[in-house]
């Protein structure tokens, strides 16, 4: 998933953007309120991840007016106070989750994961489609209870796509998902991964709605 | 009372007093005193009153008896007289006592229980004591107009005394009465009086380090409003102070865990490295977050020292500002020359009274600040001298400067300016706090000017003339 990391530490931001790219995520870190606001504004995030100690502007300030703004992006707020009234202030001002520093890279994920699932919509962890097993946490994929090896950036597809069942994802959107700001892109690339999701895990699967973009279909065909 | 309460401890303590008491118990002196004096007097009166209303009565009694006899004698003869008075007593005989001479000294009368040897020796008409006995007599010797009949009369003193102690006795009756009324009453008043400073000192016991709220004026007496306004004051500086401490809590809470949550964050990136130069980077990083815990935790105890040792500074060595100028520049210059700034130095003999320790310390934090803040191809300079008024210390460099409405921020604790070029200098936002501190403690003063080339800031402190 494509995450906003909102960090005004240096230090403690490249930790988290390069953990959380480890963990197959595309990451964009900007470091002030400002800077947020206009990518919110300009690109479509799964999730936020926020320090609300964050200088000038402070983070429950931009919290506060992202959601001001009608914007229910799921956003995890880090926080270095610890105290109930302060957690009780984030949630209340707008956050779906906190972590509290210093903190665990693989529990910032999980949660991250966790706000972004309930935000579509699905209680559990797993995406089943048919005879298709998604596991989001531990990135795994059963096709009739065979596991399939795909590489992180298949894997966003798979899943974005998952999300988006019934509806038509353009390839720029694809594009978004995969990719933070850093990412060279080529134009084909996403081309590419469908190819060869399409080879490991059937022809039908995903349909090529021509000029639109690509789509699952909500409903499971059975042969 | 409840126990908890930390009220009425004034009363324990030996060496406090009640001003309710000792109002109470001098007014009632006070009172006391007034009253007897009062008594002593009227008694003083009253007895000299009574004697001249006695003496009277004892004069008009002679003349009265006087003017009796010489007519009875005139009328029946001598002897006649002498039945007839004998026939007449009066009811009050019992204490007035007489005796009626002629002119060649014969007692013609006298009562019954009068002597007769003359009671006193004497031809003049007036008052006099005699003595029968052990008994005092009020004696009064008087003539008949035509000098032939000598009349004495007297009256025991007991009498008299008897009559004016009863006086007195009803004023000590009355005082007796007068004196619990009194005392209650006064108690009432002051008790009363003192209501307000009773209020108001629960009020003040019930405030608490949760609790810091103004007391409230209300209905005070002048008196205390000064008191309750000077304790509002005190509180507000508390509440201050505390408000201030906890926010430096917070924000020294938050400053210690960022660096921490950055090394394990790093640990963690260098567990699932992708490559060798991730790898390479994350261990880099690791150790770049232990050495930013170690200076803040460097800062954060000389904060920590310094406030403890904020009362005794002032008056110190004697400090050669341009030695310490000298052998800061030198530490420094192998720094400078890596990031590619000129650090020149201007030191000239300034002699400050000061703590050596802590003045290199302030040195050694602006001359960071402006190396950390220059960039590569800049300058810094540093310098010292002896001014009219006293001498300074400036450090200048060639940076990007300090905006105007952050200038009074910069002091703070853990403030750090945002606009950053390189953001990866890592201060830990006490240095300039540690400063003022410092420079607080010598008494001296620290502005900002414009600093080198036309931008950057310079730092200058200020110190008083050494005496």
């Amino acid at each position: 998933m494509r995450v906003l990391l909102v960090e005004d530490d240096s230090l403690l931001g490249k930790a988290v953007h390069t953990g959380l790219e480890q963990q197959g995520n595309a990451v964009d870190w900007v470091q002030d309120g400002a800077a947020a606001e206009l990518a919110l504004l300009t690109n479509d995030y799964t999730a936020v991840v926020l320090d609300i100690g964050l200088p000038r502007q402070d983070g429950m300030t931009l919290l506060k007016k992202i959601r001001l703004k009608g914007n229910a992006i799921p956003v995890v707020i880090i926080t270095a106070r610890d105290e109930v009234a302060n957690r009780v202030t984030g949630l209340d001002s707008g956050a779906d989750d906190f972590i509290v520093k210093p903190f665990d890279l693989q529990e910032l994920g999980a949660r991250l994961r966790a706000v972004a699932r309930r935000a579509s919509g699905r209680a559990a962890s797993d995406i089943v489609h048919g005879k298709l097993k998604v596991d989001p946490a531990a990135r795994s994929v059963i096709l009739d209870d065979k596991p399939i090896q795909l590489t992180a950036r298949e894997f966003t597809i798979l899943t974005f796509l998952l999300d988006h069942r019934g509806k038509v994802v353009s390839k720029q959107q694809v594009q978004e998902a995969l990719y933070s700001w850093s990412d060279e892109v080529e134009s084909n690339t996403v081309e590419v991964h469908v190819h060869h999701l399409r080879r490991k895990l059937g022809r039908d699967l995903i349909k090529t709605m021509h000029g639109m973009g690509y789509t699952i279909d909500e409903r499971i065909q059975t042969e | 009372m409840n126990a908890s309460r930390p009220n009425n401890t004034a009363n324990s303590d030996p060496a406090s007093w009640s001003l309710r008491n000792r109002l109470i118990v001098l007014l009632l002196l006070a009172t006391a005193g007034l009253w007897g004096l009062a008594s002593w007097s009227v008694y003083q009166e009253a007895e000299l009153e009574s004697r001249e209303l006695f003496d009277d009565s004892l004069k008009e009694t002679a003349y009265l008896l006087l003017t009796v006899v010489r007519h009875e004698m005139a009328e029946h003869g001598p002897d006649y007289a002498a039945q007839m008075i004998s026939e007449t007593e009066m009811p009050e005989s019992h204490y007035l006592r007489f005796q009626v001479w002629d002119r060649q000294g014969r007692l013609i009368y006298h009562s019954a229980d009068a002597p007769t040897q003359p009671m006193v020796q004497t031809d003049a008409i007036g008052y006099t004591w005699s003595v029968a006995g052990d008994e005092s007599l009020r004696t009064f010797v008087a003539w008949d107009t035509t000098r032939q009949l000598q009349i004495q009369i007297a009256e025991p003193l007991s009498h008299r005394r008897e009559i004016t102690q009863k006086t007195l006795w009803r004023l000590l009756w009355f005082a007796a009465l007068f004196l619990p009324i009194t005392t209650l009453l006064i108690w009432w008043i002051v008790t009363r009086s003192f209501a307000p400073i009773q209020w108001t000192s629960e009020s003040v016991a019930e405030r608490t380090g949760s609790n810091l709220s103004d007391v409230q004026l209300g209905k005070v007496p002048r008196e205390i409003s000064p008191l309750i306004v000077a304790v509002n004051r005190l509180l507000t500086r508390i509440r201050e102070t505390l408000e201030h401490e906890r926010r430096f809590t917070a924000d020294a809470a938050h400053e210690l865990r960022t660096p921490l949550a950055a090394i394990r964050a790093h640990a963690q990136v260098l567990q699932g490295a992708r490559t060798t130069e991730e790898a390479a980077e994350a261990a880099q990083d690791i150790i770049a977050g232990v050495d930013r815990s170690g200076r803040l935790v460097d800062q954060l105890l000389a904060l920590a020292r310094l406030d403890s040792t904020q009362q005794r500074a002032q008056s110190g060595e004697r400090v050669d500002l341009s030695d310490l100028v000298q052998q800061q520049v030198d530490d420094h210059q192998a720094f400078a020359l890596r990031q590619r700034i000129t650090l020149s130095v201007i030191a000239n003999p300034a002699v400050v009274s000061g703590h050596a320790q802590h003045l290199e310390i302030l040195l050694r934090n602006l001359l960071d600040n402006a190396l950390r803040y220059t960039p590569a191809g800049g300058e810094v300079q540093v310098s010292c001298g002896e001014a009219e008024d006293g001498c300074y210390l400036k450090v200048s460099d060639s940076g990007e400067g300090i905006p105007l409405d952050e200038r009074q921020n910069i002091f703070e604790r853990f403030y750090r300016i945002n606009r950053l070029g390189d953001r990866n200098t890592y201060g830990s936002g006490l240095g300039l706090s540690i400063v003022q501190q410092l420079v607080e403690q010598h008494g001296a003063q620290i502005s900002l000017e414009d600093g080198l080339q036309g931008k950057g800031i310079s730092f200058v402190v200020r110190f008083g003339k050494t005496s």
